[in-house]
This record gives structure tokens, C-alpha cells and sequence, in this order.
């Protein structure tokens, strides 16, 4: 019984202290209150603290309560949605945009804009893009990433290899990796060192573009005739002109085919499988593939390893002397993927102008300058990610090689769907990156084959159900 | 058929035996251990000791400098809107060459050397830099600057000084990093600092209070001054920078407190309704009593994910999500701790209840003057579970909360792996930081565990 009345005194006390130094997360009188909600990583919690209390600095009669979601942001918006309960103004990427997008959860921007004649020209096209769902704008973008590769310059220099690491070409890129997978003496021992690294789903989709190839093929349905016309993710209807009669686009329905098991798709799937060889063995997945890629690119033994900008200011504080390369060109150009980050507001905010005042902020220049001095990212206002605020003068790396990166950066359009074809696509990768000798290993043309299936399979049963949907 | 495996017979064993058992034992407690002594280990660790080859057991200390040079460069002020203005980049300054990092911007650097008393003897230097800035920008915020540390682990002061004020720093920086790293100076109250960066919180001395902020273009000096360190103190600076940088990039010392709340309020919760429950389905006979028994122990086949959805539902129509009440009241019932309180209390004998009875004690007296006291050994098994399993819960948190303020240590720790990467050594030593308690518990209480788990196959 001592034991127990000591706890409750403890728990007396420690309920007093807790509820009498709880901050006050409210809203003055005459303020509106508005929350925002954004990933709880600690970098993100500085920067974002530090940017909604200069909005309120600026913005005195709104008072922004902060939502710092920990663990998986995806799950946390869509409990907050289904139970009614989201923040204001939301995080949003790329991957589940299209989701919440379809089932009306955002609030249409488009009259916002209009109304003040906000400047989307400001950003780049493809992360205004990344936000746009049905011809209509449904979130700003905040910083965008692509997936570029980290090459070790001495490993270069000491393989002879010559080729410009920006500019070269698949088979330059083979050649490459040839001379730099080969077995190194370090510290007397000799250890045997990798060209490049296994390429996953979403890489592999890179190779499949650079040899002309496609996955989800978009498509407007022509109003009048009735033809489909394939037009590229960043198109606008009202720009484009049906296939079969000519007649412009505006207002044309937007639909998806799969084009995974064309010739030039099957190519890229191959030179994804025959980058295999110069790769580290295949770990049990991805996420301990990249820690342990990692590793050995920091300790000299991996020549090239994917990286952006968050993994160039991950390796500044190693000892490897690394630079920024393009992905390799193939026979249908040079391609890399394009992913953004971006924040919406919620179609059910009480308040949506002055949601649309912290929207504005959260991906205005202020804001983008502390994302830019993060280096993590590449801001998605065009005049910050060209400024000295991204370009810094003192990283012994150029950022503009990021920046530059747009000009042959994807963006693809993710569907509702994407989750499931893409989850597809890694079973069968998995298959068709598989050891020679293994039996359950299916070759290229298989792994296309396969995916088609199940992609029509997905976008047919999609079809149904939007057709059911639109029944009731 | 009786097996006799590797030759073991009952009795005392010979000394071959005993040193093999002792030998099998050893090996086992080794793999156990292991895992926990690299845990140890990452958390004494620095960022940078994950990118050597190979990883080593023990943190690298660098050997004591009593005297060097540290290199500073481009001096900058943020203002409020995160503008950046130079303030110096020192271009004529040869003393120290700075590496193409840093070279780019300017061609040179500040030299603070320093040449202290070998081992320990107090000391100081200092290197003053006069800034022009070089354009009015509004008020400043922040002082930035690149810094080539060189692992010392003395300690840098920054004094950032113009007409009318002076802003000095509270606690200095120790210099635990090689090479450039960009350096920041709060002039304003930060609640939390990003990672992995080295960072001062300035405080104004003079001419205002910290939230008076001061043009940009009034800055007229910093200075840099490095404080020498005993050796046990720079060791001591290196050991402890990963539980420095954890605890200061997250309110952790609110979530401390909120995880300590929590489970001492649902093990008194879950002892006392759990011993309620124990007693009525042990001993006060009503109809259907043991059907209800079965039917309460049969929610222990539920997994806990399942009712997630549900109490959050219940928790929401209470207006009870984000509080307190939503983190205590759905844990302070347990089938569990019923169904062990149920085989314990009928081991009792009823002789004492019913003399109890006689003498004209209430079922509830009887209870809190003859079960509980009897009971002490259970109730404190049950309380050590019940404060682990509080301690250690991350999911309903994470789910019934949204406010900073209301989060709990274990929900803190996923903080630290976001979606592209993971800071091994602050996770690491986070996470030793929040074993404590968790370890004070076992330590103190091992014994109810085993006997927790004698009790609950209790025959009756």
C-alpha cells in the first residue's frame, strides 16, 4: 500500500507539473487557428518551427498549431482524414497525391490562384505538375528530388576511365564500369570493389524510359471523336490535339494503358539486368541494400552509388573525393525520375484563405531558403534552387549539376493505381534480377509480359469500379 | 527409453561438465549481450565513425592537442526572412589556407591558434574579426559560419557585438568534429536544433532582451574564443556528443516525463481494477460467473492492432484523443493481469477471508484488509509487467496523439529515422537514454518476473 500511495502522489505531482507547463498550442482572441501538419524528423521540426513563427510574425491574426507526425506520414494523413479530424494544411508527396486527390480530399486551388493571380511559372513545370490531378491544382510543391549518381573520382582516375560522367551514353556507362569492378589490395588485403549498384523498381523505370520505353502510358480521350491520343504526365488537355482529328484536348478525359512489354521497354529491363554483374550480391531488400551500399561507397569499394543531394551532404563528411553524374543516355534519350514534396490544403478547412496564406508561405521564398540552406532538397522555386542560397560557395560539390538535372527529369503521373502495379513490378524485378543459374529467374521479355498482365488486370478493375462508382 | 544426452547423468557434475556447462552458459550469455554492448558502443560513437572501414568496438578518441589551429570563413547573418548577408570571408587573411570547400568563397581564413598547458591547465584564445556587412537586410536572427574543427574537443565561445549590445553565448560548442562544418548562432530562443549541425544559442547581454532582435547592419564584431579542456573532459565531450545532440534535437526531457505519467498511472490503474476484477471472479459467487471469466480471458486472443481502430473511434466520441486520458484509461484494463490475480487469489486460504467475514468486514474491506496484503508478491509481478509494457507501448501513442507535447519517449525515438535515412549513433544513444528506467525496473524487480510466469500456470 506504500508503494501505491507513493505512485499516486508521484502521479499527482507529475499531472500538475505536465498540464501547468503544457504550451500554449492555441489561439488568441481574434486569431483563427489553423493546423500544420509535416513529418516529425528532427531537421524537419527546426525548420519547419522556425518558418510557421515568422508566418505568424508576418500574419499576427493567425495562429498556426504544429503537427509534427512521427512514423509513417501516409497512414497518420489517411486516419486524420477518414476520421475527420486533418490538419489545415497537410503534407502531401508525390506517391499519395493521386489517392487522396481522387477521393476529393484536397481543396481546389485553382480559384485561389486565379483570384490573385499567383505566379505556378515561379516553380518548376514538372513539381507544379506532381500537384495537379484532373486538370485541376490541388497543392503547391515545396522541394523536388531526382535520382542522379555519386561517383568516387579517384576510383575514376585510378580505372582510366575517361568518359564525361554528365554527358555519357550507355555503352560508355558499361565500359566504365568494366574497369572500376575489380578486386582492390587495401591495407594488404585484397578486396574485391563494385562498379554500381543493384537498381530497384524505381530505378529500373529510369532505364526502361532511357531506351524510349514506358510503363503507364497517358492518354486523353478526344470529347469529339472519341480517339485516344498518348500525350506525356505534364501535359495540359487544353494543349493538346487529338491524335485522329486534330481538335484541341480541353476538357478531354485522362486515361492510363500499360506499356511495360513493348520492345524498348524490355531493352531497358535488360540493361538493368546486365548492370547486375558489377553490382554488390543482392541483400534481402532494399532498405538494407542501401545502408550497406553506403558503406562501401564511403569506405572506396563501390565506384558509383544513386544519390541526390540528400546523400551528397551524407557523404561530405567522409574522406571520399566523390562527384555528381548523370544517368547514362540510352537510345530514347537521357532520363532520371522526378519526385516532389509539396503541401495541400484540406477540403474541409474552415478556414481556406487564410490556409491558403500559410500554403503560400510554407512554399514561398522564406521557406524555400531554409530548405535550400538544408541542402537536402532542391527547392522548387526556380529563382532559390538557382540562387547562392542552394548553389553554396563553400561545398566543395556544384548543386547546380542538381538543378540543371531537370531538363531530363520524369515526372510520372502516379495513379491511384501506382501502389499496386509498382509493388507488381518489384515481385517480378525480383525474379528477373535473380542469379543465372537460379530456375525461378524469368528473362526480360517475361518480366514485361507478366507485368502487362497484371497491370491491365489492375487498370481494368480500377475502370469497373470508377464505371460503378460513377453508376451510383 | 531413457536419452542420455552427451553423456549427462544426475547428480553433482565432474569437472569436465561443469566447466562445459560453464563454458555452453558463457556463450550464451555472450550472444545475448553482444547485441546490446554494440548498442553501447554506436551510441559512444560519432557520425562519422560509420563510414570507416572496418567499424570498430570502440569509439575513436583523438589524441589530446594542447596546441593547434582552427580556421573560420565566411561569416554570415540570416535575417528574418532567412536572407543571408556576408559578413566576412576573409580573402586577405593567408594565416591558415582554407580546402577548396571553403577556398571558393574566399582565399583565406581566420586563424584562431591556441597553444595551451599540456594536459589540462586552463587557457585561452581568441580571434576577433571586424564584419562590414555587405548590404542592410532587416534584423538578424543568426549568425553562421564555417569552422575547421580538428576533433580537440575544447570549447568555442562566439560574442557577436555592434553599437548598443552584445549577444554571448550559454553553453560553448566543443569542438568534437574534424574538418569544416557550418556553425550556427542563435541570436533568438530555438526550441530545437536540427541535427547533426554544431550550434550556439546566443543570449543578449546587453541593450535588450533575447527577443529584440538587431539590425543586420549594426553588427560590428565577432569573436571567437576557444576554452582549453582537461583530456577527461575531451574524451568525455566525444563520448557523450551523440546523447547531447539526441536530447537537445527533441524535447526529450517532456516526453520523459509524459512515458513516466503514463505508466505509473496505468500500473496503479491496471493493479487496482485488475485486483477488483481478480477477487470478484475468484471468490464472490454470482451466476455465469466463470462463462463471464472465459469470455473476458478469451479477449487475450485478440491482437492488439485489431482494437486500434475501435478505441480510437471510442476515444474520439469521448473527445478524449490527444490527451492523457486516451494514453492511461484504454491500458488500466487487462485480461491479463485479472486472469493472474484470479489464480493467485484462489491459492489464498479462504479460512482468513471468512474469519474476516465473521468479524463483520464488507467484501470490499476484505479485499483491502486480507487479499491485497496477502497478495503483495502478485501485485508487484503484475505492476513490474504492467510499467514495462506502459513504458515500452508505441503504437496506441503514436496513434492517440498528435501534439509535440504529448509524446512519449518511445514515439520520440522513431524520430530519428526518417524516410531516406536513419542516425544510427543518436538513435542508439536516445534509446539508451529511455532503457533507463526500463533497466532500474528489472534490476530491482527481477524476481516477479519469473514468478509473474510460475503464477500464471498456477494450478488451483
Amino acid at each position: 500500500m506504500r508503494f501505491a500511495a507513493i505512485g499516486t502522489i508521484i502521479v499527482i505531482c507529475l499531472g500538475t507539473y505536465l498540464a501547468a507547463t503544457r504550451p500554449v498550442e492555441r489561439a488568441g482572441p481574434g486569431q483563427v487557428e489553423l493546423r500544420f501538419a509535416f513529418p516529425a524528423s528532427a531537421s524537419s521540426l527546426s525548420s519547419y518551427t522556425r518558418i510557421v513563427r515568422r508566418f505568424m510574425e508576418l500574419n499576427p491574426d493567425i495562429f498556426v498549431k504544429l503537427e509534427p507526425v512521427v512514423g509513417d506520414f501516409r497512414r497518420a494523413a489517411q486516419r486524420d482524414l477518414v476520421a475527420n479530424m486533418a490538419a489545415d494544411v497537410f503534407l502531401s508527396d508525390d506517391d499519395d497525391f493521386a489517392v487522396f486527390a481522387k477521393d476529393g480530399h484536397y481543396l481546389d486551388l485553382d480559384p485561389l490562384i486565379r483570384q490573385e493571380n499567383f505566379d505556378l511559372d515561379a516553380y518548376y513545370r514538372q513539381a507544379v505538375e506532381s500537384f495537379r490531378w484532373n486538370e485541376k491544382q490541388y497543392g503547391l510543391p515545396s522541394v523536388w528530388g531526382c535520382s542522379l549518381i555519386l561517383y568516387n573520382k579517384d576510383l575514376f582516375a585510378e580505372a582510366g576511365v575517361t568518359a564525361d560522367p554528365l554527358n555519357w551514353t550507355w555503352s560508355e556507362f558499361l565500359d566504365a564500369l568494366e574497369k572500376l569492378t575489380k578486386p582492390r589490395i587495401r591495407d594488404g588485403k585484397s578486396v574485391p570493389c563494385y562498379g554500381y549498384v543493384r537498381d530497384n523498381q524505381a530505378h529500373a523505370m529510369c532505364h526502361i524510359w532511357q531506351a524510349g520505353g514506358t510503363i503507364l502510358q497517358r492518354q486523353f480521350v478526344c470529347p469529339d471523336c472519341g480517339a485516344r491520343t498518348d500525350v506525356s504526365d505534364i501535359a495540359h488537355a487544353a494543349e493538346a490535339a487529338c491524335g485522329a482529328c486534330g481538335r484541341n484536348l480541353a476538357g478531354a478525359q485522362e486515361t492510363y494503358v500499360g506499356r511495360i512489354n513493348t520492345p524498348e521497354a524490355v531493352r531497358g529491363v535488360q540493361f538493368a539486368v546486365d548492370l547486375m554483374k558489377y553490382a554488390p550480391r543482392q541483400q534481402a531488400n532494399n532498405n538494407s541494400e542501401q545502408s550497406m551500399n553506403r558503406e562501401l561507397f564511403a569506405t572506396g569499394r563501390l565506384a558509383m552509388i544513386r544519390g541526390g543531394p540528400f546523400s551528397a551532404a551524407q557523404f561530405k563528411d567522409t574522406n571520399v573525393n566523390f562527384g555528381i553524374a548523370y544517368y547514362p543516355a540510352g537510345p530514347g534519350g537521357r532520363w532520371t525520375r522526378f519526385y516532389c514534396d509539396g503541401f495541400a490544403i484540406w477540403s474541409k478547412t474552415k478556414h481556406p484563405q487564410e490556409a491558403w496564406r500559410l500554403l503560400k508561405f510554407v512554399c514561398g521564398p522564406q521557406a524555400m531558403r531554409v530548405h535550400a540552406k538544408d541542402g537536402s532538397s532542391i527547392p522548387s522555386l526556380k529563382a532559390v534552387a538557382e540562387s547562392e542560397y542552394f548553389n553554396r560557395p563553400d561545398t566543395p560539390w556544384d548543386e547546380m549539376k542538381f538543378v540543371r538535372s531537370i531538363d531530363h527529369a520524369r515526372f510520372m503521373r502516379k495513379t491511384p493505381q501506382w501502389d499496386e502495379v509498382s509493388s507488381q513490378m518489384t515481385r517480378y524485378l525480383d525474379l528477373v534480377m535473380m542469379d543465372a543459374n537460379a530456375s525461378a529467374r524469368i528473362s526480360p521479355q517475361e518480366f514485361g509480359d507478366a507485368c502487362q498482365k497484371e497491370i491491365d488486370r489492375i487498370l481494368a478493375r480500377a475502370a469497373a469500379q470508377d464505371a460503378a462508382t460513377a453508376g451510383k | 527409453m531413457k536419452i542420455n544426452w552427451f553423456g549427462y547423468r544426475p547428480g553433482r557434475p565432474n569437472a569436465s561438465q561443469s566447466i562445459a556447462l560453464r563454458v555452453v552458459l558463457l556463450a550464451c550469455v555472450a550472444t545475448m549481450i553482444l547485441p546490446f554492448l554494440w548498442m553501447v558502443s554506436t551510441a559512444l560513437k560519432d557520425e562519422k565513425a560509420f563510414q570507416t572501414d572496418p567499424m570498430g568496438w570502440l569509439p575513436a578518441i583523438p589524441p589530446y592537442k594542447a596546441a593547434g589551429t582552427l580556421s573560420i570563413d565566411c561569416v554570415r547573418a540570416t535575417n528574418e526572412d532567412f536572407e543571408d548577408v556576408l559578413l566576412a570571408d576573409f580573402e586577405e587573411c593567408e594565416a591558415a589556407k582554407a580546402p577548396k570547400a571553403v577556398a571558393r568563397a574566399g582565399q583565406g581564413a581566420l586563424a584562431l591558434t591556441y597553444g595551451f598547458p599540456r594536459e589540462g591547465g586552463a587557457g585561452r584564445a581568441e580571434a576577433v574579426c571586424a564584419v562590414k556587412p555587405s548590404r542592410e537586410a532587416g534584423r538578424a536572427t543568426m549568425i553562421s559560419f564555417w569552422l575547421h574543427g580538428d576533433g580537440s574537443g575544447h570549447r568555442l565561445r562566439v560574442r557577436v557585438s555592434g553599437k548598443g549590445f552584445t549577444y554571448r553565448c550559454g553553453e560553448p560548442l566543443p569542438i568534437t568534429f574534424e574538418g569544416w562544418k557550418e556553425v550556427y548562432c542563435f541570436l533568438r530562443p530555438e526550441e530545437f536544433d536540427p541535427l547533426g549541425r554544431a550550434l550556439l544559442q546566443l543570449h543578449r547581454e546587453s541593450g535588450g532582451d533575447d527577443d529584440d532582435l538587431v539590425p543586420v547592419a549594426a553588427i560590428e564584431e565577432v569573436a571567437f574564443r576557444l576554452e582549453s579542456v582537461s583530456r577527461a573532459e575531451q574524451v568525455w565531450a566525444r563520448l557523450t556528443h551523440s546523447f547531447r545532440v539526441a536530447w537537445s534535437s527533441m524535447p526529450f526531457g517532456r516526453f520523459f516525463l509524459n512515458s513516466l505519467f503514463i505508466a505509473i498511472a496505468v500500473t496503479i490503474g491496471q493493479t487496482l481494477t485488475s485486483s477488483l476484477a481478480a477477487y470478484a471472479f475468484a471468490r464472490l459467487e454470482f451466476g455465469g460467473r466463470d462463462k463471464l471469466f472465459l469470455a473476458y480471458l478469451a479477449t487475450m486472443m485478440i491482437p492488439g492492432t485489431v482494437l486500434i481502430v475501435p478505441t480510437f473511434l471510442l476515444m474520439r466520441w469521448l473527445d478524449w484523443f490527444d490527451t492523457y486520458w486516451a494514453l492511461i484509461v484504454p491500458a488500466m484494463f487487462s485480461a491479463y493481469g485479472t486472469f493472474m490475480l484470479r489464480q493467485f487469489f484462489k491459492t489464498l486460504p479462504r479460512d482468513l477471508e471468512e474469519a474476516a467475514r465473521i468479524d463483520g468486514c464488507g467484501k470490499l474491506r476484505v479485499w483491502y484488509h486480507v487479499i491485497l496484503p496477502l497478495s503483495r508478491p502478485a501485485l508487484a509481478t503484475l505492476a513490474t509487467f504492467t510499467f514495462l509494457g506502459s513504458w515500452e507501448a508505441f503504437q496506441w501513442p503514436l496513434f492517440a496523439t498528435k501534439s509535440m507535447h504529448m509524446r512519449v519517449v518511445q514515439v520520440g525515438l522513431s524520430s530519428f529515422q526518417d524516410k531516406y535515412d536513419v542516425q544510427y549513433n543518436l538513435l542508439m544513444a536516445a534509446a539508451l537514454i529511455v532503457m533507463v528506467p526500463t533497466l532500474l525496473v528489472f534490476i530491482f524487480n527481477q524476481r516477479f518476473f519469473t514468478r509473474g510466469i510460475v503464477m500464471s500456470g498456477m494450478k488451483e
